[in-house]
C-alpha cells in the first residue's frame, strides 16, 4: 500500500518504470523524441481531449490554446472537464479550466502552458515551438491558413472533429515530409509520401470528384464533415438543433453531389443539422486513439502515416484513410 | 445546459433513457477497463459494476488514465469506480428525478470465484464488457455469459493491435472458445535441461535454477535431482552444499562466494563436459563449449558494482559470473523469509540472477542473441506492450457495440432469447498498417459457432436439482450416464478433479466422494450457480453444466422444466436417496489397468507452456481469435507430464 508521505512516491517516479510498456513497443529512441516534442491544441473539444489524454499519458507535453468561455464545454463533457467538486471555481476560459486536469494526468510533464491567443491571431511565431498542431471545431478558413503556416515551418497540422457517430481528420503533413516505413520489426529508409497534396488544395477538390476505386461515391463521412464546415463558414457557428438544411443542400448542389436514399439522404442532413458537432465519448475515444497513433508515428518517425484524411464511421465501426484528390 | 444534449440529439430520447437505466458489468479495470469506465460514465451510464482482482502498479500509469501515482497499491476497481462515478455528467433541475441513482460498484475479487460471480449474478445485467488480460478469466466470463444468455462484448489489445467481438449464445455466433484451441508453444523438459536453442529456453532454465537455490522445497525446481537417485547431475552436490550454507547463521561470506563458484563450475563446466564426453551432442548441429576457468575466476574475484550495472547493455561473461556471486551473497545476508522462493520479474535480485544465469548458458550453448536485463525481463515476465491509444480505440468500439445491443434490447423488450445480434453486431479489428483499401478499423460479420465447440455448441446444460439431496454417485449415474450418455466422465470443479474413471484413471482416489452430496464435495462443492465441467475422453465429449439449486418443487413445474435433461427429474416425493441402495457404477469399481510401468531411465517430459509465444501467434495468426491482451504476465509453468523418450538432438529451427 502507499505511504501517507506524498513526497516519497512522487520522487520515486521513474520514467523508465512509468513508460515501460510502451518503450517495449516503440523503443527508447522514440520515447526520447516524444519527450522533446510538444503539441499545441487549438480548442479543446471532446475529440481533442482524447488526443491530449493519449499523448500526455505517453509523455508528450501539451500546450493549450482555447480562449472560449467555459460554457463551451457544458454540452459536451470530456475527460478533462473540471470535476463537480470544483464547480465553484470560475475559470476565465476553456484552456484555464482544462489545464489543472492535464497537469494532474502526468506529473512527469510539469506545467501545461496556455497560449493566450484567439485562433485567428495565431501565426508563425506561435507555431514554431511545436512539433504538431491539433485543431478542433475551428473554421475551415482558419484551418487552411494554419496548415499553410505549419507547412512552411515543417510542422504537422491536423484538423480533427467528431460529430455524432462520425469523425474526420484533415491532415497537413508538409511538402518535405519523410517517413520510415516499417517492415515487421525492421525500419526502412526514409521516403516521401507517395502523393502529397497540401490541405488548402485538397479541400478545394469538388466533392463529386473525391472518389476512387474503393469508393465509387464520395465518402459520406467526408461529405457530411464538409457540410458542417460549410454551415460554420456561412453562419459563424456549428449547427445545433437546427432544422433548416438549405445551406447544406445548396453547398452539395454546388459540389455536384446528389442526395439519394441509399448513400446520402436528406434525413442524413437533417440529423447532421440537429446533432451538429455532438461529441459522443465512444466516437471521440476511437478517433482520438487513431489520431494519437498518427502523431506518435510523426514524432517517432516510424511507420507510414495516414494521407490525407482519416474518416470514421462509428455506426459501421469502420475507419479508413482516404486520399482526397480530383479523380482524373 | 443539458450535458447530455448532444448524445440525446445523436442517439435519440429512448436510447438515452436506455443508457441511463441499463446495468452494465465490466470485468477488468486495467488498460481497456479504464477507457471503458471513462466512455461509459461520460455517456451517462448510471449503473456500472466492475470486477477486478488487481492493485495499481507504477507501470500502469502510462495508459490507465483513472489512476495517479498516489493510487499505486490500491485496488483498481475501487479507484476506477470512484473516479468514473464523479465523471457521470450531472443533470440539472428535475431531469434526474425519475432516473436511477448513479452507482459505480467495485467488486475486488477474481471473476473465477464461483461463490460470488455465477449465472444468476450475470443475469442482473443488460450486458457484460470484458477488459481482461488472461485466458482463464475470459473463458470463465465467456461460459457464464453463454449460460446466462447475456451479451458479452469482448476485447483485447497487444501493442498497436486490437480486436472487439460480441458473444451471445441465442444469436448463434461464435463464442470465445470456438476458436481458442490452446495451441501454445511447448518445450519438452529436456530442451530446457539439456538442449536449449533459443534465449527463452535459457531464461526458463534460469528461473528454475533460481528456485533450485532459493525455494524452501528444492524439489519444486525441475532441475532438482535426488542425490540418492541414479546418476544425479554433477551440479546437485554443490547446489545442496550451497543451499545449506545459505541458510546457516553466521556463514562466512567468503565461504558462500566459494560455494557459488563451485556451483557455477559444476553447471557451466563440469556438467557440460560430462555430457560432451557421453556423446550427447554428437548429432547436434551446435555443440556447447564449457565456460573457461579463466572467465569463472575473473568473474568471481571481480569487484564491480553489480547492483547498479546497466540494464540495457549486454553484460560480459565475467560480469555475469560476478552478478551471480553478488546475488547469492546478497540473498545470504537477507532474512530467509525475505528472499523470494520463485522468480519474480519485479524483484531486482531475481532479475539480475536470471539475466546472468541465462546469458552464461546462452554463451555456453552458442545461442543468440544475448539479453540485456531489460530485454530478459520482457521474456521472463511475459511482458506484453500496451499503449493508451489502442486501448482507447477498442474501448470506444466496445461501447459502440453496446449501443447496438441496447438498441436491440429496446426493440425486443425483456425477451432475452428473442435478441438476435448476428447481423447487428460486428467483429472489429484494429490494425497498425492499413489494408489495401485504406482501412485501419475493419468490421466484419460475426462468425457462426464452431459446431465442434464444446463450450457453446449444444454442450452447455443448465441443470436444476437439489444439491443437498443428490450424491455424486447419483449425479454420475442418473444425470451423466443415463441422461447424457457419458461413458467415462471426469468431473472438474473449479479447476480440480473430483471424479475420474476409465482407462488410466485413479478412481480409488475419488471413491470417497461418491457418497457425498453435491454441495459437500471438495473444492467448495457444487452449489447454486456452480459451473461443473464434465469430460469424457472416450467420446471426445466435454460439457459445462450450470447448476441451479432448487429444493421445493411444484407439481407440474417438474414436467415442464426444460432445465432437467431427460424424463424423470428428482422429485421431493421420490427422494433420490432411494437409489443409493443400488450398486455403485460399474466402471468406478474397476481398478485402473496399470498404475505404473515401473521405473525406467526415461525422463518425465514436462511440457513447459510458453504464453509469450502463444501471444505472438495470436498477433500474427488467426485474425478471428481475440488477442490475449495487455499485461498478461503469466510465467511459464508445468502443464502436464507424460512419459516419452529423451530427445537426443538439439532442435534448431
Ligand atoms: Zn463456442
Amino acid at each position: 500500500m502507499t505511504t501517507n508521505n506524498t513526497a516519497a512516491p512522487t520522487k520515486a517516479l521513474k520514467e523508465s518504470d512509468i513508460y515501460d510498456r510502451q518503450i517495449r513497443l516503440w523503443g527508447a529512441e522514440s520515447q526520447a523524441k516524444m519527450k522533446s516534442s510538444k503539441v499545441l491544441y487549438v480548442n479543446i473539444t471532446g475529440t481533442s481531449a482524447e488526443v491530449i489524454k493519449n499523448l500526455v499519458l505517453a509523455g508528450i507535453a501539451a500546450t493549450l490554446c482555447d480562449t472560449r468561455p467555459v460554457e463551451a464545454m457544458a454540452d459536451a463533457p470530456h475527460f478533462f472537464s473540471p470535476p463537480k467538486t470544483s464547480k465553484k471555481v470560475k475559470y476565465s476560459s476553456v484552456a484555464h479550466a482544462v489545464k489543472p486536469m492535464v497537469e494532474d494526468l502526468n506529473m512527469l510533464l510539469g506545467e501545461c502552458p496556455i497560449l493566450e491567443k484567439s485562433v485567428s491571431n495565431l501565426g508563425a511565431d506561435d507555431l514554431k515551438d511545436y512539433t504538431v498542431i491539433v485543431a478542433s471545431q475551428i473554421p475551415l478558413a482558419q484551418a487552411t491558413r494554419l496548415a499553410q503556416v505549419a507547412s512552411k515551418l515543417k510542422k504537422q497540422f491536423y484538423l480533427a472533429d467528431c460529430f455524432g457517430f462520425n469523425g474526420a481528420v484533415l491532415t497537413e503533413l508538409g511538402q518535405d515530409y519523410h517517413f520510415r516505413p516499417e517492415q515487421g520489426k525492421k525500419l526502412l529508409e526514409p521516403q516521401p509520401l507517395k502523393e502529397y497534396l497540401p490541405l488548402e488544395e485538397y479541400v478545394k477538390v469538388p466533392l463529386h470528384l473525391t472518389v476512387n476505386r474503393f469508393h465509387k461515391k464520395p465518402p459520406k463521412v467526408y461529405v457530411l464533415y464538409r457540410c458542417l464546415l460549410e454551415y460554420q463558414a456561412k453562419t459563424g457557428m456549428f449547427p445545433s438543433q437546427e432544422e433548416d438544411i438549405t445551406i447544406m443542400q445548396d453547398f452539395l448542389k454546388g459540389q455536384q453531389v446528389e442526395l439519394d436514399d441509399e448513400h446520402l439522404s436528406k434525413e442524413d442532413l437533417q440529423q447532421l443539422a440537429k446533432a451538429g458537432v455532438a461529441q459522443l465519448p465512444a466516437v471521440c475515444s476511437v478517433l482520438g486513439g487513431m489520431l494519437g497513433n498518427e502523431i506518435i508515428k510523426v514524432i517517432s518517425g516510424k511507420g507510414e502515416p495516414a494521407n490525407n484524411t482519416i474518416l470514421l464511421d462509428g455506426g459501421l465501426c469502420k475507419a479508413w484513410t482516404f486520399l482526397v484528390k480530383a479523380k482524373k | 445546459m443539458n450535458p447530455l444534449a448532444g448524445i440525446e440529439a445523436t442517439v435519440g430520447k429512448d436510447m438515452l433513457h436506455k443508457i441511463q437505466t441499463s446495468k452494465i458489468l465490466l470485468v477488468g479495470g486495467g488498460g481497456i477497463g479504464c477507457e471503458l469506465l471513462k466512455d461509459l460514465s461520460l455517456s451517462g451510464f448510471r449503473h456500472v459494476e466492475v470486477i477486478d482482482l488487481d492493485t495499481i502498479d507504477i507501470s500502469n500509469l502510462n495508459r490507465q488514465l483513472l489512476f495517479r501515482s498516489q493510487h499505486v497499491g490500491m485496488p483498481k476497481c475501487t479507484v476506477g469506480c470512484q473516479v468514473a462515478h464523479d465523471m457521470v455528467p450531472e443533470l440539472e433541475g428535475g431531469e434526474s428525478d425519475n432516473l436511477p441513482e448513479v452507482i459505480y460498484k467495485a467488486h475486488h475479487g477474481n471473476v473465477c470465484d464461483a461463490s460470488k460471480f455465477h449465472v444468476p449474478f450475470i443475469q442482473q445485467f443488460n450486458l457484460v464488457l470484458n477488459a481482461l488480460d488472461n485466458v482463464e478469466a475470459r473463458r470463465r466470463v465467456n461460459r457464464l455469459c453463454l449460460a446466462a444468455g447475456v451479451p458479452l462484448v469482448e476485447a483485447g489489445t497487444t501493442g498497436y493491435l486490437g480486436q472487439v467481438t460480441v458473444i451471445h449464445k441465442p444469436s448463434q455466433v461464435a463464442c470465445y472458445e470456438c476458436k481458442t484451441q490452446e495451441t501454445q508453444k511447448v518445450y519438452p523438459i529436456c530442451t530446457i535441461r539439456s538442449t536449449p536453442s533459443m534465449p527463452v529456453h535459457t531464461i526458463v532454465w534460469g528461473k528454475e535454477l533460481y528456485k533450485l537455490l532459493f525455494h524452501s522445497k528444492e524439489g519444486e525446481s525441475m532441475l532438482y535431482e535426488d542425490l540418492e537417485g541414479e546418476e544425479p547431475s554433477t551440479y546437485m552436490e554443490s547446489v545442496m552444499k550451497l543451499r545449506k550454507l545459505l541458510w546457516d547463521e553466521g556463514t562466512d561470506p567468503k565461504a558462500i562466494a566459494a560455494a557459488v563458484e563451485e556451483v557455477l563450475q559444476a553447471l557451466y563446466v563440469t556438467e557440460i563436459q560430462k555430457q560432451l564426453d557421453m556423446g550427447r551432442y554428437k548429432a547436434a548441429k551446435k555443440t556447447p563449449t564449457p565456460l573457461s576457468n579463466d572467465t569463472l575466476q575473473k568473474g568471481c574475484s571481480s569487484s564491480e558494482d553489480c547492483a547498479s550495472a546497466s540494464t540495457t547493455n549486454i553484460w560480459s561473461t565475467e560480469h555475469c559470473v560476478a552478478q551471480l556471486v553478488d546475488c547469492v551473497c546478497m540473498a545470504a545476508k537477507m532474512p530467509r523469509n525475505e528472499v523470494l522462493e520463485s522468480f519474480d520479474k519485479d524483484d531486482d535480485m531475481a532479475m539480475r540472477f536470471v539475466t546472468a544465469t541465462s546469458n552464461l548458458r546462452s554463451h555456453v550453448f552458442g545461442i543468440d542473441p544475448l539479453q540485456s536485463l531489460y530485454s530478459a525481463k520482457g521474456i521472463a515476465g511475459n511482458i506484453i506492450p500496451a499503449i493508451a491509444t489502442t486501448n482507447a480505440i477498442c474501448a470506444g468500439l466496445q461501447v459502440l457495440q453496446c449501443f447496438k445491443i441496447l438498441k436491440e434490447q429496446i426493440l425486443k423488450g425483456d425477451n432475452r432469447d428473442g435478441l438476435d445480434l448476428k447481423d447487428i453486431c460486428k467483429y472489429i479489428n484494429c490494425i497498425r498498417n492499413n489494408t489495401r483499401n485504406g482501412l485501419y478499423i475493419t468490421a466484419s460479420q460475426l462468425e457462426p459457432p464452431n459446431p465442434n465447440c464444446f463450450v457453446c455448441k449444444n454442450a452447455n446444460i443448465p441443470l436444476t436439482l437439489d444439491v443437498n439431496e443428490f450424491t455424486l454417485e447419483l449425479f454420475l449415474k442418473l444425470i451423466l450416464k443415463k441422461r447424457l450418455g457419458f461413458e467415462e466422465p471426469t468431473i472438474i470443479l473449479g479447476g480440480d478433479f473430483i471424479w475420474e474413471e476409465g482407462d488410466g484413471a485413479d478412481s480409488e482416489e475419488y471413491e470417497s466422494n461418491l457418497k457425498k452430496v453435491l454441495s459437500k464435495l471438495p473444492c467448495g462443492g457444487i452449489q447454486h450457480g456452480s459451473v461443473v465441467e464434465v469430460d469424457d475422453a472416450s467420446q471426445n465429449l466435454t460439457i459445462q453444466v450450470t447448476v441451479t439449486h432448487q429444493d421445493v418443487w411444484e407439481g407440474d413445474e417438474v414436467d415442464d422444466n426444460p432445465f432437467i435433461v431427460g424424463d424423470a427429474p428428482p422429485h421431493r416425493h421420490e427422494p433420490p436417496r432411494k437409489e443409493t441402495a443400488e450398486p455403485p457404477p460399474a466402471a468406478a469399481a474397476a481398478k485402473p489397468a496399470t498404475e505404473e510401468d515401473g521405473d525406467d531411465d526415461d525422463d518425465d517430459i514436462i511440457v513447459m507452456i510458453d504464453e509469450d509465444e502463444a501471444k505472438a501467434q495470436t498477433e500474427n495468426g488467426d485474425k478471428k481469435r481475440p488477442a490475449l491482451d495487455v499485461e498478461g504476465e503469466a510465467p511459464a509453468k508445468r502443464a502436464k507430464t507424460s512419459h516419452d523418450d529423451e530427445i537426443e538432438v538439439i532442435e534448431i529451427d
